[in-house]
């Protein structure tokens, strides 16, 4: 008798298990996972709009006044960047006969320094600019003076980004 | 008789194993890197899809759906299973830190077979950040943990 039930119980056991696992099918859910490290790289791009053609003509100037001068608004500085706080600075790539005085105009991001006399030695001309894209536009005032007679020169004026 | 309960028993057991291996990725782990990018367009975005998802037919009609986890994520990844062979595709998902299941292949049809053919798609990862986003210099990688789920519809 006891063997009997035994058999029998096994045999509800080998039907009804099986069974379970095929219907489960039905309600079951299945995973499986793929891990993706997204890495980005440091990026500080920096441009300007092109180059400047500016010539001193002395008109406008008032006898007596030693210094000719002209300006010019017609080039913008655009940058864009991933990197925290940084700031812009300009240099001149080599001393120039002219003074070039510079300064950054209506930044859409960051904060302008005042004027500059450009030199050899980068200055600040734009600060806490980290994390962002942007534009601004350069504001150059070249001046020469009287005695210098008739110059002709190519200052080049290097802009830099740097960590602040 | 006993001994055809046992074979029976056993073919039934390997279905259901069999089922139990039913979707699976070609590589467990994917590296993206984000390296360039314009002033004017921002930051580049980075495509790969080199990674063959492949499942198979449940019993039932079924979807698969995905899920991330990214702690402290800071970039932007998205995940579209393309060219399903079967169900599908139901665009592009983007993945969030915590998001709940969405919906990446549906209308897989059942089976009353084993569905012992695997069925594959491609998923095709874009990878996207902005500046004002960061860097990984800086602020460390997103590692993404994406888990895919094959349910019943």
């Amino acid at each position: 008798m006891a063997a009997n039930l035994t058999y029998r119980s096994s045999r509800v056991a080998m039907v009804i298990l099986p069974a379970l696992l095929f219907v489960f099918q039905s309600g079951y859910s299945q995973t499986a996972a793929q891990t993706v490290t997204l890495q980005v790289s440091q990026i500080a791009l920096l441009q300007t709009s092109g180059a400047v053609s500016a010539t001193i003509t002395g008109a406008g100037t008032s006898a007596g006044v030693a210094t000719l001068s002209v300006a010019n608004q017609t080039t913008t500085l655009q940058w864009g960047t991933n990197r925290g706080t940084q700031k812009i600075t300009a240099r001149l790539s080599a001393a120039s006969k002219f003074q070039v005085y510079l300064q950054v105009l209506n930044p859409t991001a960051g904060v302008a320094t005042p004027q500059i006399l450009a030199t050899t030695t980068a200055q600040d001309i734009l600060l806490t600019v980290g994390r962002s894209q942007g534009s601004a536009t350069i504001s150059y005032t070249i001046q020469i003076t009287a005695d210098k007679g008739v110059v002709t020169d190519t200052p080049n004026i290097i802009f830099e980004m740097k960590n602040q | 008789m006993k001994t055809l309960l046992t074979i029976f028993s056993c073919l039934l057991i390997g279905a259901s194993l069999t089922h139990a291996q039913a979707i699976k990725v070609s590589q467990s782990t994917l590296a993206l890197s984000v390296t360039t990018g314009t002033i004017a367009g921002g930051m580049t975005v980075v495509s790969n899809s080199v990674t063959t998802f492949s499942y198979k037919r449940m019993t039932v009609l079924s979807k698969i759906s995905v899920q991330t986890s990214c702690p402290n994520q800071k970039f932007t990844l998205s995940v579209q299973a393309t060219s399903p062979n079967l169900g599908s595709s139901a665009g592009i998902i983007n993945l969030v830190n915590g998001m709940a299941a969405a919906d990446l292949i549906v209308s897989v049809s059942g089976t009353s077979g084993n569905g012992s053919t695997y069925h594959t798609a491609t998923l095709a990862y874009k990878a996207a950040s902005t500046f004002a986003q960061g860097n990984s210099t800086e602020l460390g990688n997103d590692t993404f943990t994406i888990t895919y789920t094959q349910t019943a519809q």
